[in-house]
């Protein structure tokens, strides 16, 4: 009898377990989806600044918080090189404090958000206020986030910062009020020379192209967050 | 989705109870039978006894499952775990809110700044667009609603920003000056701008003599 007692509840519980999992599966909606990729290509950026400026006016950035920013890399003859991103870059580079000779090369490395396929972010959130949205970007629910840090402290890359406007988490989401709309990410409407691009369904077809031809590597591929965000050419060292 | 889940458990847990009270181990007798406990029958009484405390957990279970329940729709807010583990509506907030930075194109919506748009076509800055140079008009947060106004107050600093020399910048993509030697070679004074000599859109050389300057006349 006492046998029976358990495998019943067993039963029913799973069953009811089960049926739950199905309910969730079927009241799940299904909106309009896009692919969305964004290229980098810092052999082209110039350092003019011009997309964290944008950047920090389209999306009310406060001061000395970046969703997007510009590092430049000074590779030196002895094979070491420094970054320097003076205030996100807003402040000017200037000229790097190496004797002018040593330098072999000198890039700008534009930053952001690199939406990854197996992010660390996501993972840490208490509260289901950091997510991949059904087009597998990560957003942030500013209303929901209580703000405790654990994501900023887990992405990687820096990409995020502790919002003191709005409390919560802040990152970039390539603009997503603006590609959901058919626009292109700020940061990309206002670069001059095409470093940045930006594809909705193939509509820049040479993203998918130099993909395909393995030109493109993510940032610190090596830690297994399957970065989206693709740069063109990238120098070995760059992180 | 709540309500789902709040009917299935209830259903799971009610089914638990009722095949734990018919089949659980009560010795000999099988099921208790419901006496009062003025009846004589003193060999029912403890069954009696232990099935009035199992009713009493089973209400005190009911009671703090519907107080759980109650309390997680009050703290969890609306459409969260619609899509997946967040709030489906942060989605649609996230996309709802207005761009600030417009295309080339808007701008000459309605032939406003067609002219700007087709001088701008005419020189190597073809590819840039308007608010590359121009900012946000009117979404400024330092400049409030200004429009025009801000249109005509570029300094050499605009230029400079793109066409300053400068370590790591490729002199393939765009040509560079240095300030002070470009002042020098062509021999003007500091308060000449950029565009008393290239043309603000179309970058043709407005001073047609500044070409000449170069080879020390003037
Ligand atoms: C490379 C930078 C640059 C770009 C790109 C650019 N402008 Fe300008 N624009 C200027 C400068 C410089 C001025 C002159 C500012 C001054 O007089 O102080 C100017 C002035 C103007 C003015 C003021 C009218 C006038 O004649 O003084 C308008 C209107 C204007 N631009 C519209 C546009 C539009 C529309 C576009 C996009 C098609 C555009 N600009 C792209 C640099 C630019
Ligand atoms: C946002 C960056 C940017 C700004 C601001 C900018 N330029 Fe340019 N400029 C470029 C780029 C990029 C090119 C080269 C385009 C190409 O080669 O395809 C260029 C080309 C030029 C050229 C052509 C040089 C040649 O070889 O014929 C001149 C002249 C020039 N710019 C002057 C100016 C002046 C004057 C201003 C200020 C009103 C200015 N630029 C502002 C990016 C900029
Ligand atoms: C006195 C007039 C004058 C002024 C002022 C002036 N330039 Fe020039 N600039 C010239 C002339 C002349 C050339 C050569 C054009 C040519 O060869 O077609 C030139 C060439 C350039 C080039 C192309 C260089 C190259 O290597 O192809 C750029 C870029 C440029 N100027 C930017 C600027 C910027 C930015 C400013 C403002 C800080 C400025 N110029 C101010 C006269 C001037």
């Amino acid at each position: 009898m006492t046998e029976l007692s358990r495998r019943s509840f067993i039963v029913t519980t799973s069953a009811a377990a089960m049926s739950c999992g199905l309910a969730s599966y079927a009241l799940a909606g299904a909106g309009e989806e896009h692919t969305y990729e964004f290229m980098v290509d810092p052999s082209k950026c110039i350092g003019c600044i011009h997309c964290v400026k944008a950047c920090i006016l389209e999306n009310d950035v406060p001061e000395h918080n970046f969703r997007t920013w510009i590092e430049r890399y000074t590779f030196k003859k002895d094979q070491t090189f420094i970054v320097e991103s003076p205030n996100g870059g807003l402040d000017g580079f200037g000229e790097p404090d190496v004797d002018p000779k040593d330098i072999k090369k000198a890039v700008f490395i534009p930053k952001l958000c690199n939406q990854c396929d197996n992010t660390p972010c996501l993972q840490v959130c208490p509260v289901g206020a950091t997510y991949m949205g059904p087009e597998g970007l990560i957003h942030i629910d500013s209303e929901h986030c209580i703000g405790c840090g654990y994501c900023i402290q887990s992405c990687p890359y820096g990409a995020r910062f502790y919002n003191h406007e709005t409390g919560a988490a802040d990152k970039c989401d390539w603009c997503y009020h603006r590609i959901s709309k058919g626009m292109v990410p700020a940061c990309v409407e206002v670069c001059p020379t095409e470093a940045r691009r930006f594809s909705i369904d193939g509509s820049d077809p040479l993203i998918a192209s130099e993909k395909n031809e393995g030109n493109t590597r993510g940032l610190r591929q090596s830690i297994g967050t399957e970065p989206k965000l693709a740069y063109l050419g990238l120098e070995e060292k760059v992180r | 989705m709540d309500a789902a889940w709040a009917i299935l458990m209830g259903l799971t847990i009610a089914s638990s109870i009722v095949t734990y009270y018919f089949f659980r181990p009560v010795g000999e007798g099988g099921p208790p039978k419901f006496v009062s406990l003025e009846g004589k029958d003193f060999y029912d009484r403890d069954a009696s006894i232990a099935s009035s405390h199992t009713k009493r957990l089973v209400l005190i279970i009911v009671v703090l499952i519907v107080l759980a329940f109650a309390v997680k729709g009050f703290l969890v807010p609306k459409s969260f775990g619609q899509d997946g583990f967040y709030r489906a509506d942060a989605l649609v907030e996230s996309s709802d809110r207005e761009p600030r930075h417009m295309t080339s194109e808007s701008c000459g919506n309605g032939s406003c700044h067609k002219y700007e748009i087709d001088d701008l076509a005419l020189g190597l800055h073809f590819k840039i667009s308007c608010i590359s140079c121009h900012g946000a008009m009117g979404h400024s947060r330092t400049y409030g609603d200004v429009h025009a106004e801000d249109a005509t107050t570029m300094q050499n600093g605009t230029c400079l920003e793109c066409h300053q020399k400068l370590t790591g910048r490729p002199a393939n993509v765009v040509p560079q000056v240095d300030m002070a030697a470009h002042q020098r070679e062509y021999a003007y004074e500091s308060g000449e701008g950029c565009i008393d000599c290239h043309s603000k859109h179309n970058l043709m050389l407005i001073d047609e003599n500044a070409a000449d300057r170069k080879e020390g006349g003037q």
